[in-house]
């Protein structure tokens, strides 16, 4: 058994179902889950999360923002503050955000904490769009 | 004695607010249902990161100051959660009260008695009673979002993390269901794990012992706490938003009722004086003719 579970604030995106392989973006770079893996916790950052169902070929991608991860020996559990699958994303906004994020970090007079906020949401934005422009 | 013409008026106008009511239920009706979907939603989510907190703090004995409990609190801050609008019955009068009565009960036991509301209501209530929150948020009116949530939760963390506030009670409309909601007051700080680890006292629980950390587990349990207190601000706000949507459906329901009753008096009012003025000119005209007569 290798479930896997994504949680977020608003909804259950994926509940229990057998997976293959799991990449996810984790604190110290991307992790690349088989069966077996392990056991860890783990906080996970903005970025790509990406799932292959049992049986199947294609991966599935949800862009994510903050959240952690627990894999135990029977799966991997995710908890995300926002998980959005590509229906969901609206590229032109992403874009958007992308810019103003980068415009504002090249704009005079950042602050350490702007500049933190700005690759945050930069990252949120270039998940977005990788999300939408792969598959 | 008013004339027809005033009664007409009065049953027009009465039947307008009906209708205004009734439109005002069914839109009620309609948010209510999205915002119970949303804490039913928030649930699986709040309880693993609870469990997960409960259990790494006790096997891996991790301290932190947002778990530290005390059972004599100096300074308190009330988050007190309100709404942006009127028309729903006794929901704010009930928030407002209660706010007083603590207020009266814990001012002098306690060095600092703070209050941060959420909800343009209750700050005008104390407003009129010259007292003035130390934060003011508002912007209920729409879908309340996660993000609002966390930008409370993280002003009021960095309060508790700089030592301002020993303890953080929230005041809401706890949702019981559509037609009846609870004031209630609940502690987010510190936060309680007891009765949630169904490990204590063991040292791996569930953990496999060479579980890995990454980052350390101190460092992760910063994060989560901080995400969980997000969660429970996020929690009464949503819970107080559906006790909000079910207070006005059934008041507007009531009004609806009520309008209806006053048409029907004003009604009948209207035809028996309609009924005796014609009467009455029935009356003038045949004493009329029989005087021609007579």
């Amino acid at each position: 058994m290798f479930a896997l579970n994504i949680v977020t604030p608003n909804k259950k995106l994926v509940a229990g179902a057998e997976m293959e392989e799991v990449f996810v973006p984790a604190f110290r770079g991307e992790l690349n889950i088989l069966p077996g893996h392990a056991p860890l916790v783990s906080t996970l950052s903005e970025g790509v999360l990406k799932y292959r169902l049992k049986g199947t070929s294609g991966t599935n991608a949800v862009a994510i923002s903050w959240g952690y991860i627990e894999i135990t020996p029977d799966g991997v559990n995710i908890l995300a503050e926002t998980a959005e699958e590509k229906s969901e994303i609206d590229l032109e906004r992403a874009k958007e955000a992308l810019k103003t994020a980068e415009d504002s970090l090249h704009a005079p007079g950042v602050t350490p904490e702007d500049i933190e906020k700005y690759h945050r949401k930069r990252k949120r934005a270039e998940a977005r769009i990788s999300v939408v422009s792969e598959q | 004695m008013p004339s027809l013409k005033d009664i007409r008026s009065r049953i027009d106008t009465t039947k307008n607010t009906q209708k205004i009511t009734s439109a005002l239920k069914l839109v009620s009706a309609a948010k209510l249902r999205r915002a119970q979907q949303n804490i039913v939603n928030l649930r699986p989510y709040a309880a693993s990161l609870l469990t997960l907190i409960a259990d790494i703090a006790e096997t891996q004995k991790v301290e932190h100051k947002l778990l530290q409990q005390n059972d004599n609190p100096k300074t308190v801050l009330y988050l007190v959660v309100s709404s942006d609008r009127g028309l729903c019955g006794s929901f704010n009068s009930n928030i407002a009260k209660f706010t007083e009565k603590v207020l009266a009960e814990k001012k002098n036991s306690y060095d600092k008695l703070d209050f941060i509301f959420v909800g343009r209501r209750v700050k005008e209530y104390f407003a009129r009673r010259d007292m003035a929150p130390i934060e003011y948020i508002t912007g209920l009116d729409k879908d309340i979002s996660y993000d609002l949530a966390a930008g409370v939760a993280t002003r009021v963390i960095e309060f508790f993390k700089a030592g301002q506030y020993d303890e953080v009670q929230v005041v809401y409309n706890e949702f019981k269901s559509a037609i009846s909601q609870d004031v209630v007051s609940e502690r987010l700080l510190p936060i309680d794990t007891s009765g949630v680890n169904s490990f204590e006292g063991d040292t791996e629980g569930r953990f496999a012992k060479d579980l890995i950390f990454e980052p350390s587990p101190d460092q992760i349990i910063e994060e989560l706490l901080e995400k969980h207190f997000a969660v429970q601000i996020y929690r009464c706000l949503s819970e107080s938003v559906a006790s909000e949507h079910g207070a006005r459906m059934t008041s507007m329901e009531s009004s609806t009722k009520n309008a209806g009753e006053l048409i029907d008096k004003l009604t009948t009012t209207y035809n028996k004086l309609r009924q005796a003025s014609i009467t009455k000119e029935l009356i003038e005209i045949t004493t009329g003719a029989e005087a021609l007569n007579g």
